[in-house]
């Protein structure tokens, strides 16, 4: 028999009297299996010396209500709720720092309408996004939202990280994705925002969720958009001289009023050392992917547009290959062996959104102060820019260390090291950190920094809405 | 054997979070620790002497069917589902399989099968006849379950006019053993199967179940067990597409079964890539080829029965079972046609538990309507 505790079995048949027994997990095996995200030091934990964060519960809900009970419970009896979808982020951002219980929504999975003429689709949060996008596809539509852990995040995950996927240049972040919120605030109430986004009824309060990672409260629906399945969609590859040209010629597609879907800017070393292997490209410069979809015409006529430009810029055309292949196999990097975190290498990845008067200029500063800065690891580091506005772009770095100090508390320390000068160098020239990834206990200690005296506000709205302090406590830099 | 041989799925698996949208457990209870990545996990924490068998978690190493799917999504195919099998190895030698897995491994080790007081076996055909030109091997759950299936393929075999032939005493393959962690008391059933088959001397085997098929076409091999030579081994659905393709069997008359869908047994289809005989013989016999379910084909969904987790877990093997049968109610289908008598018996189970009209029937049973 697994060992169990008086207050687990407290929660068990408090939690229990909510949603049933069965749906209340303390065992070992599931609070193993749960441990674990895909932040390096997360897993540096784990699998080292560290007492490792465990949660004292695992509760799955399956409606709102048994929601917000639970919740109503946790704050009666000051509990900490880590709410949790796919714990799949890149930031600790569903560790349970200070113990208490996580609300698992992955129960909370229904399509519950499709509205073919406004093109919405109403669902709750705990949706693995690849199941939605079939069902939507199905019946002809998509919600266009294709980021790397597409196979096994939530909706409520990647609204409570504003996420994003590849191909938000043109369909945008969770927050331009969904017209409506349903949040379970933090005394167990439940928060409905209005039917639209788009209005003067006083401020868009449901802004405050998208990014909160659960600080805030329990995101358990969202109205999101949909769109019909693409008439045409194309992808296309070009070689451009250097990074500077590359991000110019980026520049000009977004501010001409194009609109593509995709587009991806390698630096060089990206390009070398990932485009070489998957593609078979030896020569030296940046590469590009583009893509357009939509109806035929318009399509077509983006990409004549765009070709134009990257031809200005000196840009040679790779044809269609490189980017449907990109396209196709576009999750694959990310199964091992190809993906880094199979390997026991120290990353990070600090990306970072900034106009375009700066952003070359931070990753340059980036690029040295983690190349430069630490020489004698031999730092690594390498970046694609892929998400793409009209005043700015992202750029999505990682850093890799092959080699680290054997001690434990040297090695945390150094990441740490690696990952403030990163940090600071994008501050410093006018960036922001993070664009998608969230900030979770990865960049916790860094929100006064990053904010200043200003974060005194997102204090105060987190005391306002948290009195006790139990919603994802040790996030966002809100205190433990 | 056990966790060394699978050190490098452990290693790659522990991190990687990409199949479990599609781990039919999972999707029926929703938890990490019936996922690949949660099974790696947890045998790297335990292979590093950080965890134990403890309860829930050998619990969990037998709850999931085995049924490959993981391994069927994953980009580079990584043997995911070897993770179970071996830890059950494992488990088994360190002496901690729970009380119900023990028990049925003895009735499989004592009697050949798991059910008390024998297979009902209905008399289809003269049993333990040397040198029969196709030798028909049940498979204990048909015998045990689906006496109906026997019953259409005795009905088939006599219609065919085929020299054919049963055991007498049938036991299992061995594979429920493999499956479940006896790995040695396996190869030891296998090697007595084996005598008895050769003993026999058919020309053919024909089974209906796939576990057998592919226990006879791939587990033997890996046990280092050697089929009689020359003994060619069929399922079903390939011996009766192959009959009606000869000119052999006619069907007289179409049976009226509405809309019909055909669930892909997880060992016929994901892992011995029989796809189109299963297919080609509803379309013969219905007048068209079944409509494919959404998760169809070496994608199709479990129904819950591998790895005898009907047995050994019955509950959890209800839940994936009901998901399963809930995607085909969904696609409108009057008639679920499968080739395996435990995928016939875990869905007709979730079937019985519903207000759903949907008939859930084998291949055998559907060609046996119009002789």
């Amino acid at each position: 028999m697994d060992k169990t505790s008086f207050y687990q079995e407290m929660l068990r048949y408090e939690l229990g009297r909510i949603v049933g027994a069965d749906r209340i997990v303390t065992d070992e095996a599931e609070i193993e299996a749960q441990s674990l995200d895909v932040w390096w030091v997360t897993r540096f934990w784990k699998f080292t010396d560290f007492d490792f964060p465990k949660p004292w519960a695992i509760v799955f809900p399956e409606n709102t209500g048994e929601v917000s009970e639970i919740v109503k419970f946790c704050n009666e009896h000051r509990v900490p709720v880590i709410p949790r979808g796919g714990g799949a982020g890149d930031s600790g951002g569903t560790s349970p720092v200070t113990g208490g219980i996580v609300v698992d929504l992955k129960r909370m999975d229904r399509i519950v309408q499709i509205n073919e003429r406004s093109l919405t689709a109403r669902v709750q949060a705990g949706i693995i996004q690849k199941h939605l996008e079939e069902q939507l596809n199905r019946r002809g539509y998509t919600m266009n939202h294709f980021p790397a852990s597409f196979t096994t995040s939530t909706l409520g995950g990647f609204i409570s990280t504003n996420g994003t996927g590849v191909l938000s240049s043109k369909y945008g972040k969770m927050i331009d994705m969904v017209h409506q919120l349903e949040v379970v605030l933090p005394d167990g109430a439940v928060f409905k925002s209005l039917p639209v986004r788009l209005h003067s009824t006083g401020p868009d309060y449901s802004r405050l969720f998208f990014g909160a990672e659960g600080t805030l409260g329990i995101v358990t629906e969202a109205l999101c958009k949909i769109y019909p399945l693409p008439e045409k969609r194309i992808f296309w590859g070009f070689l451009l001289p250097n990074l500077a040209c590359g991000i110019e010629a980026g520049r000009r597609i977004m501010v001409s009023g194009l609109c593509p879907c995709l587009m991806r800017l390698y630096d060089e070393k990206d390009t070398r050392h990932i485009m070489k292997q998957q593609f078979g490209i030896e020569d030296e410069g940046c590469v590009m992917l583009i893509g357009f979809d939509g109806v035929t015409g318009i399509v077509d006529a983006q990409k004549a547009a765009a070709d134009l430009i990257l031809r200005d810029a000196g840009a040679r055309d790779l044809g269609e290959g490189p980017g449907r292949n990109w396209w196709e196999g576009r999750y694959k990097s990310y199964y091992p062996p190809n993906d880094y975190i199979a390997y026991p290498w120290m990353t990070a990845v600090t990306d970072t959104v900034a106009p375009y008067e700066n952003i070359e200029r931070i990753y340059r500063e980036m690029k040295r102060a983690v190349e430069e800065g630490f020489k004698q690891w031999d730092a690594e580091f390498h970046a694609h820019f892929s998400h793409w506005y009209d005043w700015g772009t992202c750029f999505y770095p990682t850093f890799l260390l092959k080699r680290f100090p054997d001690d434990e508390r040297q090695a945390l320390a150094l990441y740490n090291e690696i990952l403030d000068a990163a940090v600071t160098a994008s501050l410093e020239n006018g960036g922001v950190v993070n664009e998608h990834h969230g900030i979770g206990l990865k960049c916790s200690r860094m929100m006064r920094r990053i904010y200043g005296e200003r974060y005194d506000l997102a204090l105060s709205i987190k005391r306002a809405l948290d009195k006790n302090n139990i919603m994802n406590p040790g996030k966002l830099g809100l205190g433990d | 054997m056990g966790i060394a041989d699978i050190r490098q799925t452990i290693a790659s698996c522990k991190h990687c979070f990409m199949c479990r949208h599609a781990c039919p457990t999972f999707l029926a209870t929703k938890l990490d620790s019936h996922t690949p990545r949660g099974y790696a996990l947890l045998l790297a924490e335990i292979d590093a002497g950080k965890a134990d068998w403890s309860d829930s978690i050998v619990d969990r190493f037998y709850q999931c069917s085995q049924c490959g799917l993981c391994r069927e999504d994953c980009a580079y195919h990584w043997p995911e589902d070897e993770l179970v099998r071996n830890a059950r190895e494992e488990i088994v030698a360190a002496g901690r399989a729970p009380g119900r897995v023990r028990e049925i491994a003895r009735a499989f080790i004592e009697r050949g099968h798991p059910e008390n007081g024998g297979p009902s076996l209905p008399e289809t055909g003269a049993a333990g006849k040397p040198n029969a030109g196709v030798l028909y091997y049940a498979g204990w759950s048909t015998r045990a379950y689906q006496p109906t299936v026997m019953a259409a393929v005795g009905a088939i075999m006599t219609k065919l006019g085929a020299d054919w032939t049963t055991m007498q005493d049938e036991t299992d393959t061995g594979l429920s053993l493999f499956e479940l962690g006896f790995t040695k008391e396996a190869a030891k059933q296998a090697e007595a199967l084996r005598d008895t088959i050769a003993s026999m001397n058919p020309r053919r085997i024909v089974t209906g179940c796939p576990h057998s098929l592919w226990a006879f076409r791939e587990l033997y091999g890996r046990l280092g067990v050697t089929m009689p030579a020359g003994v060619e081994v069929l399922h079903i659905a390939e011996f009766l597409a192959e009959k009606i393709e000869e000119g052999a069997l006619k069907p007289s008359g179409r049976p009226d079964l509405g809309r019909v869908a055909y669930h892909d047994p997880c060992r016929l289809g994901r892992s011995l890539g029989v796809f189109d005989a299963p297919r080609a013989l509803i379309g013969a016999i219905g007048g068209a080829r079944p409509i494919e379910l959404f998760h169809s084909g070496a994608a199709a969904e479990c129904c819950g029965a591998g790895s005898v987790m009907f047995l050994s877990d019955p509950e959890v093997s209800l839940k994936v079972a009901r998901r399963r049968l809930a995607g085909a109610v969904e696609e409108g289908v009057d008639t679920l046609v499968t080739a395996c008598p435990n995928c016939k018996e875990m869905l007709g189970r979730a079937a019985a538990g519903t207000d759903a009209k949907i008939a859930v029937i084998d291949v055998a049973e559907m060609t046996a309507r119009c002789l």
